[in-house]
């Protein structure tokens, strides 16, 4: 009886990303903390970052950033835990490329518990790079919090990161507290910055037309940590669009549409019985 | 004791200064019958050497009783900032003179000035004359004669870029090379295992050593990543060559070779120097340098 050999991957995962720049820029925005928890999906992969148990920051990493996605259809990959510190090094290892097209990455996961392997093959150059990172225990830190099924929206605003870039960029940095009021009448948006050295205001933008969507039933003003809204900078330096969406529990999500793909903070309201940080 | 010297060179000077000067913040000059040396020793193993032979001079006049050869120390930074001064002028004559009982290297040279008149610009450098006796310890390390692996090194410069970032990921890295044209740069660490691997490299022909068996087989030597990082900026120097010899576990050195004459300003009438290639014409520097290697 005749028998096909045919070249089977025992891996759990590989695959080839088109744009090294794009992950390493999407991973470094999310650095809040040294472990991340990765999770491998048949749409994609995320690497999530939990900080004292009131901010989480996902970064999407979706199928279709891979040239190569191998996965087996349906089958879990057990959630794993890996150093931010080490995994950001060992992109920026495998250095710039020559060319944008050149810009790939494999990444491989051969089983479970095993190592997370990064690596790239110049051919032109005679170059290859390769890193076998240990991977470890899921990040004991853990917040079930996600605004993605959440039916019930206070508000919803879609804008432009340069508007929120600019507002954040006009708050003093010794603030403790940020205020967010949303109106359904102009000025539909403000933001207050409260700290010891007093308290600033902008209203910025106007009117809600400037927004790209805009949702809001009553006014509100919710109130988060500076520190948690400053975590966010790297991802809104890198994004275009940023969407804000606020539960009626007061929880914040900020979802950064960056090129392809997304980074989301998601962060509890202001708790004045501590200070913010770790 | 009496040195003197025109510097044909002061470019060529200059980047060999400015290499150096990574490696520790002094170096002696050595003037011999012979050659001039560039020195950079460390008595500890923790740093590292680097032997340089050239051509820098012209006019030349060494005496001494100590077989015509004057070795001194000097603050490298001062030969740096000398060289910069001399770039801008021609004519330069340096001479060891003794200032209140102290050596100093006097510099003199013709410049330009702003209006355009010349004039003449002096600068000291203070040295200290090192006696015979001690300079006697001061010897290049041993090279194995049949080190394990020697290769020609890719761009120096692609090398740094890469080395840079392998900083913070150890404190050590190791290097290794076999006679089949293959190099790599190695860290460990509890956390991760990265290589950096470089192929289809050349592997340059030792007068009288034979190829071992197994020319795939690797040698390989433990040294710190900052060592290296440092060595790496002889960049400045623009090597024609880089040779890097290994015997496994003991021993790594680097051989640069040179064209040092490719810094020297021409003036109208002198013929440009000779195109110099690897196997034909020697290049008049060769900067050896020695790393010290970690055991586990």
């Amino acid at each position: 009886m005749a028998t096909t050999t045919t070249a089977v991957t025992t891996n759990v995962f590989s695959g080839e990303v088109n744009s090294l720049r794009t992950v390493l820029n999407l991973l470094k925005s999310i650095h809040i903390k040294n472990i991340a928890t990765c999770n491998i999906y048949d749409e994609g992969i995320t690497f999530t970052v939990v900080e004292t148990h009131r901010v989480k920051a996902i970064a999407y990493i979706r199928r279709h950033m891979f040239e190569i996605y191998r996965k087996q259809q349906g089958q879990e990959v057990p959630t794993f835990g890996i150093g931010l510190n080490t995994l950001i090094d060992s992109l920026s290892l495998l250095g710039p490329a020559s060319t944008p097209a050149a810009d790939t990455c494999k990444i491989q996961y051969p089983s479970t518990g095993t190592h997370l392997v990064i690596s790239r093959d110049d051919r032109e150059n005679d170059v290859s790079t390769h890193c076998r990172l240990v991977t470890l225990e899921p990040d004991s830190e853990n917040l079930e919090l996600s605004l993605n099924d959440e039916p019930n929206l206070s508000q919803r605003a879609i804008m432009k990161s340069s508007w929120l870039k600019e507002a954040m960029s006009d708050l003093d940095k010794s603030c403790e507290k940020i205020n967010m009021t949303f109106s359904p009448t102009d000025p539909c948006f403000s933001l207050t910055g409260e700290g010891n050295n007093g308290t600033f205001e902008m209203e910025y933008p106007e009117h809600s037309e400037s927004f790209i969507s805009f949702h809001c039933n009553e006014e509100a003003t919710y109130s988060y940590h500076f520190s948690h809204i400053v975590y966010c900078n790297k991802a809104l330096d890198q994004s275009d669009e940023v969407s804000l969406r606020v539960s009626r529990d007061g929880v914040l999500s900020m979802l950064f549409r960056i090129q392809e793909s997304h980074v989301e903070f998601t962060m509890l309201p202001y708790d004045s019985s501590t200070t913010g940080d770790a | 004791m009496r040195f003197r010297a025109n510097l044909i060179n002061p470019v060529g000077l200059g980047k060999i200064a400015l290499t150096l000067e990574k490696f520790g913040s002094t170096c002696i000059l050595s003037v011999g019958m012979d050659s001039v040396r560039i020195i950079k020793y460390s008595d500890n193993d923790g740093s590292m050497q680097a032997w340089t032979y050239s051509s820098l001079f012209s006019n030349y006049r060494v005496e001494s009783t100590n077989n015509n050869e004057i070795n001194m120390t000097v603050v490298t930074d001062d030969l740096l900032r000398a060289t910069r001064a001399a770039q801008q002028s021609t004519d330069i004559r340096i001479q060891l003179r003794k200032k209140r009982d102290q050596p100093i290297l006097d510099w003199s040279m013709v410049s330009e000035n702003r209006v355009g008149s010349t004039c003449i610009i002096g600068q000291e450098i203070s040295v200290t004359i090192i006696p015979p006796e001690r300079m006697r310890h001061i010897k290049e390390p041993a090279i194995a004669a049949t080190p394990d692996a020697y290769i020609l090194l890719p761009s120096l410069h692609n090398l740094k870029n890469v080395a840079g970032r392998l900083k913070s990921m150890g404190k050590y890295l190791t290097l290794s090379a076999n006679m089949a044209g293959v190099f790599k740069l190695s860290v460990e660490t509890e956390l991760v295992q990265c290589e950096t691997i470089y192929r289809h490299l050349e592997n340059p022909q030792l007068a009288g050593h034979e190829l071992p068996e197994d020319i795939e087989s690797f040698a390989s030597v433990k040294i710190s990543t900052d060592n290296f990082v440092n060595f790496l900026n002889s960049y400045h120097l623009e090597p024609q060559n880089v040779i890097c010899s290994l015997t496994d576990e003991l021993q790594v050195a680097f051989y640069l070779y040179v064209n040092i004459d490719a810094y020297r300003s021409r003036t109208g009438d002198e013929p440009p120097p000779p195109r110099v290639t690897t196997h034909s014409n020697q290049p008049r520097t060769i900067m050896t340098c020695h790393i010290p290697v970690y055991y586990d």
